[in-house]
């Protein structure tokens, strides 16, 4: 349930409490894997924090943190979040200015533009995504344990897997000028 | 009159006919690609600072030794106008680039960054790299020993193991500082140049290692 709140530009409430994501749900069909999904349409303005148990995808603008842990969020095209997103795996087209920490993924598409801290131990860029900030995908042992991508997605020019199992090892022949 | 941030050479004309810029970038070898990658061999939990712009294939082939890559993009804001009310300076930028909380790192790309700093930026900017690496980090740069170079500087993108594609934003150039090598090693201080590649096309590569 949502907060009671202030309400800004005719939305949802706006506090500095918890919010759960449980506005409006849609079927959003090829888009980064959400199924049934809380919709934060582009009219919405969220100060706060924002906490739920399903998918949520995110069309407006929030200022404050997203945690969904178990469950998958997007910034869709017309995002703009300045907070810090928790969730299984997140999805950026939009625009966000905090960290991201996915359990599973993370993954900008190529109108995305991130300026933050990434962490999650499989990260996907696309060409054209814009970026500034860290990526860690955890310390020795556990990044040996990055989970293998079980499916690619289709229909990018290029991609970029940070767990690339298939990338050729460099030539640790010797040197000389060219 | 326009004043940049911590660049020594601006562009006299930055108007750009974009039909006149090419999509696909220029590749060329790298041999000093090669000896890091070398060098990084084993590696996977390496920390490592790209001062470029984030490039897919990049992030991609670094992650291989990587547990924590920071794509600072540095040259937009070291090489942009600067607002009246600006409080931009070599120091702080520095200090922005290599935040305390990241870490110490193993490997800084500098790409041909170098080449569009005041002195005093590229002092402040080693000096930075410095304090947060250990013996034994390296730093690659790449320095243009021709005439001229582009107006702005250029976007790298590892291919392979050995090779580097170049993709310009304009086709303007600007007078090249030429540095001689002694004048990069004087800049790199704190780091002992440990190879150097002179390339056909006016660039010289190095790869430093911090002592």
């Amino acid at each position: 349930m949502w907060k009671k709140g202030e309400s800004e530009e005719g939305g949802m409430p706006t506090t500095g409490e918890s919010v759960p994501a449980t506005g409006d749900k849609k079927r959003t069909k090829g888009t980064a894997g959400v199924r049934e999904s809380a919709t934060i349409g582009p009219s919405i303005n969220i100060k706060g924090d924002v906490t739920g148990d399903e998918d949520l995808m995110i069309q407006g603008r929030i200022e404050g943190t997203v945690t969904l842990k178990q469950h998958n969020v997007v910034v869709g095209p017309e995002g703009k979040v300045k907070a810090s997103i928790h969730g299984r795996s997140v999805t950026v087209e939009g625009t966000v200015v905090g960290d991201l920490h996915g359990e599973e993924q993370v993954v900008l598409r190529t109108s995305a533009s991130v300026e933050g801290n990434i962490q999650a131990p499989r990260v996907t860029l696309e060409d054209g995504a814009n970026f500034r900030g860290g990526i860690d995908m955890g310390d020795g042992p556990s990044a040996q344990s990055k989970p293998v991508p079980t499916k690619v997605p289709s229909s990018l020019d290029e991609k970029l897997d940070l767990s690339k199992p298939n990338l050729p090892k460099p030539n640790l022949a010797g040197q000389r000028q060219t | 009159m326009i004043r940049f941030k911590g660049r020594e050479n601006v562009p006299a004309d930055t108007g750009d006919d974009p039909e006149s810029l090419s999509d696909d970038p220029v590749e060329h070898g790298s041999p000093g690609i090669k000896k890091i990658f070398a060098a990084l061999g084993g590696e996977t939990a390496a920390r490592i600072l790209d001062l470029g712009p984030a490039v897919p294939s990049n992030i991609r082939t670094l992650s291989e030794f990587a547990s924590h890559i920071r794509v600072a993009d540095a040259a937009g804001d070291l090489c942009a106008p600067i607002a009246d009310d600006d409080d931009w300076s070599p120091m702080s930028r520095a200090a922005g680039l290599l935040p305390v909380e990241v870490g110490d790192f193993d490997l800084v790309l500098a790409w041909d960054i170098l080449n569009y700093l005041r002195k005093d930026v590229s002092d402040a900017l080693v000096d930075r790299f410095r304090q947060r690496s250990r013996s034994g980090a390296r730093i690659f740069t790449l320095i243009h020993e021709g005439p001229t170079m582009p107006a702005e500087p250029q976007t790298f993108e590892i291919r392979g193991n050995d090779r580097l594609a170049y993709r310009s934003s304009t086709t303007h150039q600007v007078p090249s500082p030429r540095l001689p090598p002694a004048e990069v090693e004087r800049r790199l201080e704190g780091f002992r140049i440990e190879a150097s590649f002179v390339l056909r096309h006016g660039i010289r590569e190095y790869v430093a290692i911090r002592v």
